[in-house]
């Protein structure tokens, strides 16, 4: 007679074992995304930072150039001012085109070229803006974990229970990407 | 790095970014084949004709393997040490000035960009 | 990404294990046969003493070990900016947690490593002379390489194969050296020769000769498939594979060989460090696959995701697949729709600039003196140097050193 009740109670216990192993796969996945994000952030604040040091850097070779300058200072204004996610990365692309505008402009300053300070500022916005990118790159891999995983059957179950959402990819529009010139080696 | 000839250390002479470990007592200078590659802007080693000679042979000041003597220059009378395994050159002090006394790269066994830094860095001495 | 984990973390333990057992019967040989036949036990008990060290030495000085052996010194940021923004890159494509502690080994031979027990104390070194020879994209396919190596816990897994297998290869050679200077018991009065140790003696004699080669197939198994795996990865990760492709190419056509190299930290290395140029061609034995048929699975992408990667591996190897079938169903492989990016942008030092960064970071490290001449020429005298005045070769100017 108790092996009767027995059955259900384990085949229960399966089932309950089963569901918390997909929340408990669906929290490490959404806590993944957080993580990728962090990283996302940190290196657009870091060139949030360099670009007034860039910009005084620059100022004094590059008098003929205020219109270049001024587009670089907006767009980093416009990332302060941006309310939600799809207007801050708008924005931060917008930033991208316009350092893309500012070095391949510099190309035509020898002087400037030649002053270690700008080198090594160069380096750093180059390696951040590429930072930016591959952060991106795996934040998108994340989100692309994530949103299977909540779509798939039977994580979406557990899902639609816990109420787990999709999350949002980090697209760049191709049009702002297109515009960035690409400054070449050597 | 060792003076092959003299087995003291040796100091660094860097001009135009390009570096060659000099001798401070044999005037001995060695042209390491990275930096030859840099000079050139690749990686292709100098041809040049073995040499039979009673030289003492010298090994190299990397990978301490017997360099090879091979001929360079006009009438083929200079003698430089190229390591077997690649790490570079090595030149007598008297064989610099040889080479850098000389107005004439083409007449030399080697690349027009190699005589012209070595001129470049040993600008001829008279009484040298 | 994370299959692969797993199954590396099975295949430590394996290694570990079978290292037990294979080092146990190694004991038990060489204990018979020096000590007679009661020498078994005890021959087992010293192998398991052995294993015991090897393996806590391996897990907590394993990656200490690897970078001393090889020569390694610890750079920071304002020592290689470069190398270390190229390493911060790959640590972010990669999502690992922290990044790797960033060496240079002063070697004019092109070649680099990563070792580490895990991702969060990993380090990554890379020659001088690979600093020299490769441009910023070909570094980063290098350093992305290295990156998969520590992502897939590869590095955890070699660590113990290479301690492990150094090991084995130290003792039966140890073992072998004692039989051939007559310190072997079989043909003592005392055992005779009727008690089957004579058999005994023959097993310990092939077990001896057996035992490295085994080590060595421990190696070949755990290391080549791994490396194809890393080269996958690390294309995923820049979306360039013709950066690691070039990068692989000049490598391998180096002529000069990298000193810090043993037979047993070899396979660490992204091209085997012992073979000479000629010999490149992989045979049965190699722990690494085939230079140009690496280089030509990279440069047939269609584009920079795994999927790319394990489409162009079938159709040059013309065999199986080398990725998980999990793994190909992850985010990174889903960016295969998404083009391989073009060649990176940014500013890059040219390659005298580059040269010279790097040799100041061991001119300042082994305290060379710096002297700018008047005539445009920098001296560096060794703190060795033996002459009180050094000339400059150019303007003939003599500066004092006193």
């Amino acid at each position: 007679m108790a092996v009767l009740f027995l059955v259900p109670l384990v085949l229960a216990l399966v089932v309950v074992m089963w569901g918390v192993g997909i929340y408990n796969g669906l929290v490490a996945a959404r806590n993944r995304v957080k993580e990728a994000w962090a990283q996302v952030d940190v290196q657009l604040k870091r060139r949030f930072d360099l670009i007034p040091n860039l910009i005084e850097t620059v100022k004094g070779y590059m008098q003929h150039e205020r219109g270049t300058l001024e587009a670089v200072t907006q767009a980093r204004a416009a990332i302060s001012g941006a309310g939600n996610m799809a207007q801050r990365v708008e924005a931060e692309a917008g930033l991208s085109a316009a350092l893309g505008r500012l070095f391949a402009v510099s190309e035509a300053y020898p002087d400037l070229k030649a002053s270690t300070n700008f080198a090594s500022l160069q380096e750093e916005l180059a390696s951040t803006e590429n930072k930016i990118g591959f952060a991106r790159q795996f934040y998108n891999e994340t989100v692309m974990n994530m949103n299977n995983r909540v779509q798939m059957f039977p994580g979406n179950i557990i899902a639609g229970m816990f109420h787990f959402g999709q999350e949002t990819f980090f697209k760049v529009e191709d049009e702002a990407q297109r515009e960035a010139p690409k400054v070449s080696f050597n | 790095m060792k003076c092959p000839a003299c087995r003291v250390p040796m100091y660094v002479a860097e001009y135009q970014q390009i570096e060659l470990d000099l001798c401070g007592r044999c005037a001995g200078v060695w042209f390491d084949s990275g930096e030859l590659a840099l000079l050139l802007g690749d990686q292709r080693p100098l041809d040049a004709a073995a040499a039979l000679t009673d030289e003492a042979t010298r090994s190299c000041p990397l990978c301490d393997k017997p360099m090879a003597k091979v001929n360079i220059g006009p009438g083929r009378r200079v003698l430089v040490d190229r390591c077997p395994r690649g790490c570079g050159l090595w030149f007598d002090g008297a064989e610099v000035a040889a080479l850098a006394a000389d107005l004439d790269a083409a007449a030399w066994g080697l690349p027009a960009a190699v005589h012209g830094f070595i001129r470049e860095m040993f600008p001829a001495k008279g009484g040298k | 990404m994370w299959e692969q984990i797993a199954a590396n973390r099975r295949k430590s333990i394996l290694l570990v294990m079978s290292s037990a057992l294979l080092l146990g019967v190694l004991g038990w040989a060489l204990g018979v046969n020096f000590m007679g036949r009661n020498g078994g036990v005890p021959g087992v008990m010293m192998a398991l003493v052995v294993w015991l060290v090897m393996t806590l030495t391996a897990w907590y000085q394993g990656d200490n070990i690897m970078l001393s052996v090889a020569g390694a010194h610890r750079v920071q940021k304002e020592d290689l900016p470069q190398l270390f923004n190229v390493v911060e890159e790959m640590t972010l494509a990669a999502g690992l947690p922290k990044m790797p502690a960033v060496y240079v080994i002063d070697d004019p031979a092109p070649n680099a490593f990563a070792t580490g027990r895990r991702a969060e104390n990993a380090a990554i070194a890379v020659t001088s002379g690979l600093l020299r020879t490769l441009d910023r994209d070909e570094l980063q396919g290098v350093v992305a390489h290295e990156m998969a190596h520590i992502r897939n816990k590869d590095i955890q897994l070699m660590l113990f194969a290479g301690v492990l297998a150094g090991a084995i290869v130290i003792l039966a050679e140890g073992g072998l050296r004692g039989m051939w200077l007559g310190g072997g018991r079989s043909r003592s009065r005392r055992e005779g020769g009727s008690d089957g140790s004579g058999i005994v003696a023959i097993l310990a004699v092939v077990l001896m000769i057996l035992a490295p080669i085994l080590a060595q197939l421990i190696y070949f198994a755990v290391s080549r498939k791994r490396e194809y795996l890393a080269d996958a990865s690390g294309a995923s990760f820049t979306r360039y594979p013709e950066g690691l492709a070039s990068a692989l190419e000049k490598i391998s056509r180096a002529p000069q060989r990298l000193g810090g190299a043993t037979s047993a930290t070899a396979p660490m290395y992204i091209i085997n460090p012992l073979k000479r140029t000629g010999e490149m061609a992989a045979n049965a034995t190699s722990t690494h696959p085939p230079i140009d048929e690496r280089v030509r699975i990279l440069r047939s992408m269609a584009g920079g995701g795994l999927a790319d990667y394990e489409r162009s591996y079938r159709e040059v190897t013309r065999g199986g697949g080398v990725i998980p079938a999990s793994e190909l169903s992850s985010g990174a492989a889903a960016a295969a729709n998404q083009p391989a990016r073009e060649a990176s942008a940014g500013p890059a030092p040219s390659a005298r600039e580059n040269a010279r960064q790097v040799d100041d970071f061991f001119y300042r490290k082994d305290g060379y003196r710096k002297l700018d001449c008047a005539c445009g020429t920098t001296l560096r005298i060794p703190p060795d140097f033996a002459t009180p005045a050094a000339k400059c070769p150019r303007c003939g100017t003599l500066h004092d050193l006193r």
